[in-house]
């Protein structure tokens, strides 16, 4: 009876409206306790939000200034306006080595309220197009990937948070439609006053297979801020994102990630490609360590899910794929602000342009990591006294395939001084102010080692190389940053060229996202599968995702394999029997702290039953059925 | 042993339910019917009410509506600020699934926190008097004011502003502007609010001229507020300041390009090498057409990809 009477009580009444202030209290206010963004017409970053008008013009700006970018109409929205992609990659569809190029797709903005997406996504493309010429990682990646960005994907839902944005509908705790509008604008009109049609619209973000409708995650209401619609892709807007990935290529996609807020957290799905797992949690780690993992990583598992963009392009193309969901982690609580809740949608100005900067290089790295496995790509020795090329040595390619070509061929002598440069496929060392520094944890700043190997009918030696004499060139380099390792080499006196019948460099480092090195690129490593292809470890193993110590690079070649055939590993011995546990100094009795900890553990147990049971089953509960 | 384990039993009894997770539906709930507080009280002593949790829920909800209602005092009593006080330490909170991330829950209500929020607010309140007070009885010291550093201070002097009288903008504006000369300010916050209210020439100069902060940026966007000539003239002032190039470019191309000024400088832009894109597509906004024919006639098309793509918009709107 009382869900009657309500229920038509709320069919003609407008909806309430409340406003978003800095301090000021009331009824129909929520204090933020920092001023409350409002969208700036600006096309250059400013200390806060730019209108989508302003932001759009960027894109368009970029585009017209760079033959690295081009403007693509991927579908248009309910409303019918345009959204828009930009795909970012030099002119040619190949790799330098040949290789058809990999492709990335970031996704933006397809939760309205969520204003840190599209400023986000605005900023990577400011990023790309400055670094284009860096001859650092971002020419690397213009020079090695497609990358395709779609800023706003729910152009409607975010013009329509941008028309008010300091009002909502509904509820304080809550609050819909205005600035804090989530879905696309399905059966919605601009007005916040309409009666009841403030809720309406479809979460973007639920409308997706392979998990459409199938968790109670997503909702059949229209209500419901996560309705998921009539059918999967029923809405143009998810239909454009699907267009999207053919315009990078479907073929060659091998990652993706839709930007989100908040709870700065990594979110992914798992599937039974376990390979696939392990690249997606290794790249997670290797953007979230360049903001000093302030980004928690989640993977679900894998078998269900609820509808999401994420899950769509992980299940259907095989790839690392990920909700980006940036900060804060809690609400506006984390910057001192006096709200809480849904505070965390309305980012404070005052954090735009550090999280803008953030975001970027954490993508930057990501994009470095899957565009390429690193592999020598050459060496060249140089005598120090008469500063001509000894040796030269390159790897060419050809559709993939390389062949190691002798440029300059000479000897080396014993107590000559030379200089050996080893040239690497991509930039390999982290810089900060232009210096080779530790990248996080997760590499060294040098990180490398490397010696001659040689053999003779005398028997097999070889010659450490000091490496902690040479140096990561910022000057002088192949063609980027960092892609060059220069050291001095003197062989000493039992050194016999004559003698030799092979000779090798072995290589053992890694790039600074830890990747260790293609051992032999003579099988350029791809992607395909869920997996890298071709990447072979030491062993030449392919199926290790890992590389290692590379010893391709051969200065005498006796047309030996480049791997040894696997011996057999020993059969492991039986593992001793576990340890008694230590006795008790009570006896038979056992540890009273253990018997304390037990009865806690019951009792939370029933506690947290007896909680879990009445928020999952409502129809117990008797005034909130 | 045994006394132990009952010392904890007891402690584990006292000890409250810290978070209570809720349905979409008990929220849905809890916000029709606390809307009238007597019928709240009624639902939540009737038979209707059968389930343990529904009144500890009400409960808490009660108490943050109450202490919403309280943010709002100037001059709390002694029994609302010991009411306030007792909830600091609250360890009451609700929370829903978040939407986004399931594994997530989003904070509904901390009492805590809004605990916090209300002594602060009724703090800024107080201030905010004080500081009206001290202008009214002319014991007002902007050096003096600026020392207080305390994040309450700035946001009882801005909510001050904010609820000037009209009659005592343009004084405190005067005064301001006598105190901002050859002192830097960390931000410009309180020179926005005074230079938007007084629309004070000299502030809304002295504005652009300052570092750029967020408060600038605003202040740009909500100039089309005020007076034309006003408007028009700080933002042309503004195209010295490069962080706020951009903006005042694209704000006179939208809403000035009909002043023979604003076209002489939109075209000037275009010659820049340094201004000439942002120009170039503040200029692809204008799209009314006699404006449109006017600065056609003043673009090089010939000179460069900037010019070109601003020229063919405009003859694009002419055809």
């Amino acid at each position: 009876m009382i869900g009657i009477l309500i229920a038509l009580a709320s069919l003609s009444v407008p909806a309430q409206i409340l406003t978003y202030t800095e301090n000021e209290s009331g009824a129909d206010k929520i204090p933020l306790g920092y001023p409350v963004p409002l969208p700036v017409d600006s096309l250059t970053p400013v200390d806060g939000f730019r209108t989508y008008s302003s932001l759009s013009l960027r894109h368009q700006q970029l585009t017209e200034q760079s033959e690295n970018i081009e403007q693509h109409q991927i579908g248009s929205t309910v409303e019918q306006r345009p959204i828009w992609a930009y795909l970012i990659s030099d002119k040619n569809d190949v790799t330098l080595n040949g290789l058809s190029e990999g492709a990335a797709l970031i996704n933006g903005t397809i939760h309205a309220r969520e204003w840190q997406s599209p400023e986000v996504l605005t900023s990577h493309m400011e990023t790309l197009f400055e670094r284009q010429n860096d001859n650092y990682i971002g020419q690397f990646l213009h020079e090695n990937m497609r990358m395709v960005m779609i800023p706003v994907l729910n152009v409607d839902g975010f013009l329509q948070t941008q028309r008010y944005p300091s009002q909502v509908t509904s509820n304080a705790e809550t609050p819909r439609d205005g600035r804090m509008r989530r879905k696309n604008m399905r059966e919605v009109d601009t007005l916040l006053t309409t009666p009841n049609d403030n809720q309406k619209g479809i979460d973007l973000n639920r409308n997706n297979n392979p998990y459409w409708a199938t968790s109670n995650n997503s909702s059949s209401d229209i209500d419901s801020l996560v309705y998921h619609g009539t059918a999967p892709a029923s809405e143009p807007e998810t239909k454009a994102l699907q267009q999207a990935a053919k315009l990078a290529g479907e073929d060659r996609l091998r990652f993706y990630i839709d930007t989100h807020s908040f709870t700065q957290v990594y979110l992914t799905s798992q599937t039974t490609n376990q390979r696939r797992n392990q690249i997606t949690t290794r790249l997670a780690s290797i953007m979230r360590a360049v903001n000093d993992f302030k980004y928690t990583y989640s993977a679900a598992s894998s078998g269900s899910g609820i509808g999401t963009t994420e899950e769509y392009f992980t299940n259907t193309y095989d790839i690392p794929s990920y909700t980006l969901e940036l900060e804060p982690r809690n609400s506006a609580q984390d910057y001192g602000a006096i709200a809480g809740g849904h505070s965390g949608f309305i980012l404070p100005n005052a954090e735009v342009a550090r999280m803008r900067d953030e975001k970027d290089i954490a993508l930057l790295v990501g994009l470095y990591a899957i565009a390429q496995v690193p592999y020598t790509t050459g060496i060249k020795i140089k005598n120090s006294e008469t500063q001509s090329d000894e040796i030269v040595l390159e790897w060419r390619f050809n559709e993939g395939s390389g062949e190691l070509v002798t440029i300059t061929t000479g000897t080396l002598s014993p107590s000559t001084s030379y200089r050996l440069d080893i040239i690497f496929s991509k930039p390999m060392r982290w810089l900060k102010n232009g210096e080779v520094v530790d990248y996080s944890t997760i590499s060294k700043a040098q990180d490398i080692e490397l010696a001659l190997l040689a053999r003779s009918t005398a028997g097999e030696s070889s010659w450490n190389i000091d490496s902690e004499k040479g140096e990561w060139l910022t000057e002088g380099y192949a063609r980027y940053q960092t892609d060059t390792f220069s050291v001095p080499l003197e062989l000493t006196s039992d050194f016999d060229w004559a003698e030799l019948t092979y000779l090798a460099l072995e290589v053992e480092t890694n790039d600074f996202t830890g990747y260790k090195l293609d051992t032999n690129p003579a099988t350029l490593a791809d992607w395909g599968a869920g997996a890298w292809v071709n990447y072979e470890d030491t062993d030449g193993q392919t199926d290790t995702d890992s590389g290692g110590i590379d010893r391709s690079m051969r200065l005498i070649d006796d047309g030996s394999e480049l791997y040894s055939a696997p011996t057999p590993e020993p059969a492991p011995e039986p593992s001793p029997p576990p340890p008694p546990p230590p006795a008790g100094d009570s006896g038979s009795g056992g540890s009273p702290l253990l018997l304390e900890i037990f009865i806690l553990l019951g009792l939370a147990l029933i506690r947290l039953g007896s909680h879990l049971s009445s928020v999952n089953h409502p129809n117990n509960n008797a005034l909130f059925k | 042993m045994v006394s132990r384990i009952m010392l904890l039993l007891i402690l584990f009894t006292l000890v409250p339910v810290c978070a209570i997770e809720i349905s979409e539906q008990e929220l849905d709930t809890l916000q029709r019917f606390t809307s009238d507080s007597h019928k709240a009280t009624t639902l939540a002593t009737s038979s209707v009410t059968q389930n343990t949790r529904d009144p500890l829920l009400l409960s808490i909800w009660e108490r943050s509506r109450k202490l919403k209602q309280l943010q709002t005092l100037t001059h709390p009593a002694a029994s609302e600020r010991d009411f306030v006080s007792t909830l600091l330490n609250s360890n009451e909170i609700l929370t829903l699934r978040n939407p986004d991330h399931p594994q997530h829950l989003l904070t509904i209500v901390d009492i805590a926190r809004e605990a916090r929020a209300t002594e602060y607010l009724w703090k800024v309140n107080a201030k905010r008097r004080q500081l009206h007070e001290r202008w009214q009885s002319e014991r007002w010291n902007w050096t003096d004011i600026a020392n207080h550093t305390d994040k309450s201070d700035q946001a009882a002097l801005i909510s001050w502003l904010d609820n000037l009288h009209v009659n005592e903008i343009s004084d405190v504006a005067d005064n301001f502007y006598q105190h901002a000369e050859g002192n830097p300010f960390d931000s410009n916050h309180v020179l926005v609010k005074l230079a938007l209210t007084s629309q004070n020439p000299a502030l809304l100069q002295r504005l652009v001229e300052q570092p750029a902060d967020q408060y600038s940026h605003m202040a740009l966007q909500l100039l089309t507020e005020i007076e034309d000539t006003a408007a028009v003239s700080t933002y042309l002032h503004a195209l010295k300041n490069s962080a706020l190039e951009s903006q005042a470019l694209l704000m006179l191309a939208k809403h000035y390009a009909h002043y023979d000024e604003v076209q002489v400088t939109l075209v000037n832009a275009l010659k820049s090498e340094k201004s000439k894109w942002h120009a170039a597509m503040a200029i692809t906004v204008i799209t009314e057409q006699n404006t449109a024919e006017s600065l056609a006639r003043h673009i090089d098309g010939h000179a460069g990809k900037a010019n070109q793509l601003a020229l063919s918009h405009l003859l694009g709107l002419n055809q």
